[in-house]
């Protein structure tokens, strides 16, 4: 699916489900606690180091993600450094959302999405402000603008830092584009990303979450941080040789999952992929690690990586892809 | 009512709450330098109250303003020196009265000549015309600093032919590794990097306006181009990309707050510590990968054929110009070898 397709159809899918007012621009604001039963490992604990599937990496993306080296989090240089905006997308937590209005009409000039420890505010500009210069610098939380079509508010950010837009090292560049639609229904807000990425990806990169309206609060403050010793020295970059990576097969020997699917590549989005790699999926004997679903399934210990990630101890192994 | 300003009541608190929205619409540009660009392309950033960027015009220009006159880091191409100069006229009156240059090349000297002589040295030439005091400060116009090795490789022993004539060179030539001056009120250091894009480097870091001029050390448009020839090195490119990321600091503890040291590079947008972070990293991981693969019996050309900068090609890389991925792969090659 091109882009301009995505745009078009996935807000019309939406609102054809969806029961919303019968109004234009309906209000945002409020926290937003994170429904994470999607994606639960890739929020909670994390996922698998080369765990690609479902990225359209191009071949530079993909090289450049297998040369990552989780160690570098520990560098003196980036222990302080926030996610980009698109971690609002990835992480496990809630956000908070408000409007800032002109007093004197009350119009909202700006949305706003409160910080986290993670990651800065994002300010989506309602007032129609051209993009920065292509020599402006690039702050933390990037630089938004936003537009209503009817009830979905859609946001586009440019001007991130280089970041990533998979907790494993998967690369997105300062030249990335991320576009969000925000979708309210009712007490359940749902979120549409698309990334991308002339640098890295060879399609957009599509995510969704979901939140849930909360009265408990969620204090839109970033942590300070300051930077300890957590090993690697200045100048240092912990990183892996070409074809060097240690990761390449964990998925392989954990799930009988196809390197050529870890790996990711546009291919990996779509559905016919699974019957491409039909025949070369084996399912394992005895599934050891985030098993999901039952206790006291064939699974063997089911040690999870903690937090929601953590599958079900016991549970059975991942379906075969069909 | 009447308040202090002779306002009414209502129209004191109306113009109250139109000037809160007026600054809450300018808080989201207090992120973003705001930029006024040309029909030639140039395009003027400004990123403290005082201090400008001239991008567009070849390298980067930095633009320092103050009661004491214009200070610039490096003056562009020598064909758009009128386009600068008219872009600095429309910042202030003030006359230029400094060129600090970071490097001898084209795009970053080449405007010497003009643009120094749009402004005004800072001595006096009581004498005007053509006598002494006039020749001591080249004509009356403004003073050119730079390492000495960039004034050697503008100008030529007499006979020979000088890549530049004669009123582009510096003024002021210094052989020590760190040259500092206070202008407009602020501590200006230029720091030597003795071997890294090429042995005539150096980093421009304004203390107060708490910005450094990097020069072509850091070129986000392409890998860093390293002339081996004119005495640079892989070793001294990421020895000066580290020293860059010390003298720049980010917003930290209260990290969620913008600001921090900008970084205005040779060529490309401005950064920030954390953005030069990701470039030193490119270039370490890169030597890393060809010293890998040098230590293991390669050829140059089979490491070329192997692309060991195959994760940044998309980012940085070029097959065409004046600065391919294989010419950067040649160089950091030969500056690992030593090989000619």
């Amino acid at each position: 699916m091109n882009r301009a397709m995505f745009h078009r159809i996935v807000p019309g899918c939406i609102l054809l489900v969806a029961s919303v007012p019968g109004f234009a621009q309906i209000d945002l604001s409020g926290s937003w606690a994170s429904i994470n039963h999607e994606d639960s490992l890739e929020r909670g604990g994390g996922p698998y180091t080369v765990d690609y599937a479902g990225i359209p990496f191009n071949d530079n993306g993909r090289a450049r993600a297998l040369s990552y080296s989780q160690s570098q989090l520990s560098m003196p240089e980036r222990i302080c450094a926030f996610y980009t905006p698109f971690h609002m997308m990835l992480g496990p937590f809630g956000i908070k959302i408000w409007n800032e209005t002109e007093p004197l009409n009350g119009r909202t000039v700006a949305w706003k999405i409160g910080a986290w420890e993670d990651r800065d505010t994002t300010t989506i500009w309602m007032d129609g402000r051209a993009h920065p210069s292509q020599y402006a610098p690039h702050p933390k939380g990037g630089f938004t603008t936003g537009e209503w079509d009817g009830e979905v508010l859609t946001s586009t950010t440019t001007d991130m830092p280089a970041g990533y837009i998979r907790r494993n090292g998967s690369p997105s560049s300062d030249k990335a584009t991320m576009i969000l639609h925000f979708f309210r229904h009712g007490d359940l807000l749902t979120v549409a990303g698309v990334i991308e990425d002339p640098v890295n990806l060879s399609e957009p990169y599509i995510i969704t979450r979901s939140y849930q309206l909360s009265t408990n609060p969620i204090t839109p403050a970033a942590a300070p941080c300051i930077v300890g010793d957590e090993g690697p020295q200045e100048g240092v970059v912990p990183h892996f040789l070409p074809d060097k990576n240690p990761f390449m097969d964990e998925l392989t020997k954990l799930y009988g999952i196809p390197r050529e699917a870890a790996l990711g590549g546009a291919k990996t989005m779509y559905p016919d992929f699974r019957k491409e790699i039909k025949d070369k999926f084996v399912l394992p004997a005895k599934c050891t690690l985030n098993c999901g679903g039952p206790a006291g399934g064939r699974g063997g210990a089911g040690a999870g990586r903690g937090g929601a990630a953590a599958g079900a101890p016991g549970g059975a192994p991942p379906p075969p892809p069909r | 009512m009447k308040g202090s300003l002779g306002l009414s009541r209502k129209a004191a608190v109306s113009a109250g709450m139109a000037g809160a929205a007026l600054v809450l619409m300018a808080g989201g540009a207090a992120f973003t330098a705001r930029a006024a660009q040309g029909n030639d392309g140039i395009e003027v950033l400004k990123l403290r109250p005082d201090f400008y960027v001239i991008a567009g015009a070849g390298g980067n220009i930095a633009v320092q303003i103050g009661p004491d006159g214009v200070l610039l880091v490096d003056a562009g191409r020598a064909e758009v020196s009128d386009q600068v100069v008219a872009a600095i006229k429309k910042l202030t009156d003030e006359p230029i009265r400094f060129i600090l240059d970071t490097n001898a090349d084209a795009d970053h000297v080449g405007g010497n000549a003009k643009v120094a002589k749009a402004g005004q040295s800072i001595f006096p030439n009581t004498q005007g015309g053509n006598g002494f005091a006039s020749a001591m400060t080249n004509g009356g116009a403004a003073s050119i600093l730079a390492p000495e090795k960039v004034l050697l490789r503008m100008s030529a022993p007499t006979g020979a032919v000088a890549a530049y004539p004669a009123e582009a060179w510096p003024t002021e030539a210094f052989y020590t590794p760190r040259k500092s001056i206070y202008f407009n009120r602020e501590g200006i250091e230029i720091a030597l990097q003795p071997a890294a894009h090429t042995d005539a480097d150096s980093f421009v870091f304004f203390r107060r306006s708490d910005v450094v001029a990097a020069g072509d050390i850091l070129d986000t448009t392409r890998y860093p181009v390293i002339d081996v020839a004119k005495g640079g090195s892989i070793k001294g490119e990421i020895e000066a990309l580290n020293r860059l990321i010390e003298m720049a600091i980010p917003p930290g503890p209260f990290i969620y707050q913008e600001g921090g040291t900008e970084v205005m590079p040779g060529h490309g947008r401005i950064c920030s510590q954390f953005d030069v972070v990701e470039y030193r990293d490119m270039v370490v991981i890169i030597r890393d990968v060809i010293q890998d693969m040098i230590k293991r019996g390669m050829t140059l050309d089979q490491i070329k054929a192997a692309n060991p900068t195959k994760p940044y090609d998309k980012e940085y890389g070029a097959d065409s110009g004046d600065w391919t991925t294989n010419a950067f792969v040649e160089a950091v090659y030969k500056s690992l070898t030593g090989k000619k």
